[in-house]
């Protein structure tokens, strides 16, 4: 018989404890001191590291978004691209050409992604799998193809989008983006807790099981298309926002399969699982770009060598996380707070 | 007290941001001179050395090493300094581009960013590198210049106006337009056709001869129907706007179809002898490209024949079998940047180099391109001519000789 020790301060045992997000003091205080470290950030980093946090940060706006269909749903999308694309434009269309205020533009761009979302679940809420991936691929093309022949938004030659007023600056615009993170991970967060991601959950594993015991399929997948386009919108608006132009190009096929691959080193059905995997995709290609740097500098290793070096090294450090974490970095964090709980006990 | 602590948690986070607001505006002007140590000159540039462009950053990468070696080896340096040299990969992706410059510009602290390859990476980073007022180079199209970019340098005619005296050849030196005979131009359907199409219609329906046009997924290699599409029209000249590996699988489609065409490639990253390598030589004789810059093979070209030897005397002997336009681009990206560097004097800074760019004058690279000029530019583009190649077939060897001189576009294209 196996027994688990869990200190009393894991138990729950009221129902104040089950609603809070943070009910351990030690996690509370870690994350006060992660906040206060994100916020401090501006105040020592330059513009490229700061870019970097910001692009990571717009990295785990779309990944969380993208978990809700996939990992939670277990609707496999490949219209995260196109979502985004839909949220960039509209960004840059209200904002840019019609001077609405930026949070103003933001919400709308989210808004209006969603409904995207939605239109193209619809249709498609009896489909699954290999089919529902194709008709999200097909929609990722003619998305694409009807941006680049838009003449109102430059067709192929892309559009300029303003920075908001507050967020012209590197540091103001990184605290932009770090407002809005904090809000989306929050709602993520509470969305993951409530009847809406258990409901997601169950329709994932065995949704004919879900149906019989009364929750509705076609509304809960459209939530879940809602959400994960408004998520994907809003990371879209901010990318434009963040490079202030955009063109069909910065919307590759490959950015699709960029963020399947975030959410699934992270890990598919938790909130938590997306941040990692953002982090860890975001973070590891510009590890592996300074390491190159230096080895080129010390060695007579020419820079071309590590061209697509680079792309073998990071699908290495991807099939290792995938085949010794199974469970995604997630599951691989939880494993390692439950062993550093009960060591020196094996179980 | 629960709530107190509350309250007081937010009012000391919300004081926190404020403050840290404030010191992060002040924490972004640069101070120092950057780019410039006691004895060294850092210059970086932003080049796909991975992906589907990875061709056009190592050949740029290669001139660009080789002209700064031997500046730092046998011209003693600029100005009595060694320039050490940044390559940063983005991929042909704007998103890499952003991160990589942003390195070089704030990390490595370069003095240029020379160049940025591609124009969905230039117009990504262009914003940034206009605010950090840092010298960029990019070539060849002309939108990313458009607006007031006074730190963007190009090197080269844009696409467009390459475009236009490609079908202003066609149309008056083949006889096309007396004959009656029609274009057909394929272009990918990015921003790398969206100028060269621009062109071509605005030049076609100036001359009065009659322009088709398809646009294509930039990586496809199915031209099966676009080759049914040019026999249906009847169109005697193609213009093969896409990447080699595409113009060569049209090659083999409007072969296979046995059409009797004649191929004209319509701008310096499409005039290359390497697509026979890929395309067989059926097409070799019948095939005209539109360049500005002088070809890679092209060994009556004193700047290129100079680079030639020096990759001979190297051992680089793939380099010299490779016909690659980006060989002759880096060289002359980097002999510009050099001379920008020289002129600005021992106490060179950014914005030193910036000015004494945009006060450059018929600057002579020696071969390679027309002289540079840049002082009293709109736009800091140089090139307004092109001149077309012939491909040519000698024991076995496809090649491209220059049949015309520089010429001008035979219609007005403005770029603003």
């Amino acid at each position: 018989m196996q027994v688990q020790i869990i200190p009393k301060r894991y138990l729950k045992e009221n129902h104040r404890d089950y609603l809070k997000m943070v009910p351990i003091r030690i996690k509370q205080v870690s994350l006060v001191l992660l906040l206060m470290a994100l916020i401090l950030t501006p105040t020592w980093a330059g513009g490229y590291v700061l870019g970097l946090l910001t692009h990571t940060m717009i990295a785990v706006i779309g990944a969380v978004g993208l978990n809700f269909m996939v990992g939670f749903t277990g609707q496999v999308s490949l219209g995260q691209a196109a979502y985004m694309a839909v949220g960039a434009y509209t960004m840059a269309i209200f904002a840019g050409q019609f001077g609405l205020p930026f949070f103003a533009a933001l919400l709308i761009a989210g808004l209006i992604t969603a409904s995207a979302s939605v239109l193209v679940g619809a249709p498609t809420l009896h489909l699954k799998g290999f089919y529902l991936s194709m008709a999200t691929f097909v929609f990722h093309f003619i998305v694409i193809m009807l941006i680049g022949r838009w003449d109102f938004v430059g067709t192929q030659s892309g559009i300029s989008v303003p920075r908001p007023v507050f967020g012209k600056s590197d540091g103001s615009f990184f605290y932009v983006t770090f407002t809005v993170t904090a809000l989306l991970l929050y709602c993520g967060f509470n969305l993951e807790r409530s009847y809406l991601g258990r409901a997601w959950g169950a329709i994932r594993d065995r949704d004919l099981a879900a149906a019989a015991v009364g929750i509705s399929l076609a509304r809960l997948k459209l939530w879940a298309n809602a959400w994960s386009g408004f998520y994907a919108g809003v990371a879209g608006a901010l990318f434009a926002s963040f490079l202030s132009y955009i063109s069909p190009e910065h919307f590759p096929f490959l950015l699709t399969i960029q963020y399947l691959g975030m959410i699934l080193v992270g890990g598919l059905g938790t909130v938590l699982g997306s941040v990692f995997g953002a982090v860890f995709m975001s973070l590891i290609p510009e590890g592996i770009r300074f390491l190159s740097a230096v080895i080129v500098e010390h060695t007579k290793l020419a820079p071309t060598f590590f061209g697509d070096a680079q792309l073998v090294f990071f699908g290495i450090i991807i099939i290792c996380t995938l085949i010794y974490a199974p469970k995604g970095l997630f599951g691989f964090w939880e494993d390692t707070k439950l062993y550093f709980r009960t060591w020196p006990l094996s179980y | 007290m629960k709530t107190k602590s509350k309250f007081l948690s937010v009012l000391f986070v919300a004081v926190l941001v404020i403050v840290c607001y404030g010191k992060s505006e002040a924490a972004e002007p640069q101070k120092e001179v950057p780019g410039i140590s006691g004895d060294k000159i850092l210059i970086g540039a932003s080049l796909p050395l991975s992906g589907p462009a990875a061709y056009a950053g190592r050949g740029t990468l290669e001139s660009l090493i080789m002209y700064y070696d031997y500046i730092n080896k046998e011209q003693g340096g600029v100005n009595g300094r060694q320039i050490k040299f940044i390559a940063e990969d983005d991929g042909y992706d704007p998103g890499k581009a952003v991160q990589a410059v942003r390195k070089l510009v704030t990390i490595d602290k370069v003095i240029a960013v020379a160049p940025v390859i591609g124009t969905p990476c230039i117009m990504a980073v262009r914003g940034f590198l206009n605010t950090e007022k840092i010298v960029a180079f990019n070539g060849i199209s002309g939108d990313p210049f458009i607006g007031n970019w006074p730190y963007l340098f190009g090197l080269g005619t844009p696409y467009e106006i390459q475009a236009a005296i490609g079908v202003g050849f066609i149309a008056n030196d083949l006889g096309a337009k007396k004959a009656g005979d029609s274009i057909y131009m394929v272009i990918p359907d990015d921003a790398f056709g969206a100028p060269q199409f621009k062109g071509a219609d605005l030049a076609a329906k100036e001359l009065g001869i009659k322009l088709t046009v398809e646009k294509v997924p930039r990586q496809t290699d199915q031209f099966a129907g676009v080759a049914m599409n040019i026999k249906r029209s009847g169109a005697r000249y193609v213009m093969a706007g896409t990447p080699r590996t595409g113009t060569a699988a049209l090659m083999r489609e409007v072969e296979a179809q046995q059409l009797d065409v004649t191929f004209l490639g319509p701008n310096d990253v499409n005039t290359e002898a390497a697509i026979f390598d890929l395309a067989g030589k059926k097409y070799a004789e019948k095939y005209y490209g539109v360049h500005s810059i002088s070809l890679w093979e092209d060994e009556n070209d004193p700047l290129i024949k100079w680079a030639r030897d020096r990759f001979k005397a190297a051992g680089k002997m793939d380099v010299l079998k490779e016909k690659n336009f980006f060989y002759v681009w880096g060289l002359i990206v980097a002999k510009t940047v050099v001379e920008g560097l020289k002129r600005a004097g021992p106490d060179v800074s950014r914005e030193k180099l910036a000015d004494n760019l945009r006060n450059m004058e018929n600057f002579d690279l020696g071969g390679g391109v027309a002289p540079v000029t840049y002082k009293g530019q709109t736009l800091l583009i140089t090139g307004t001519t092109a001149r077309v190649s012939k491909g040519t077939v000698v024991g076995g060897v496809v090649s491209l000789k220059p049949i015309t001189e520089q010429r001008k576009s035979p219609v007005a294209i403005k770029l603003q």
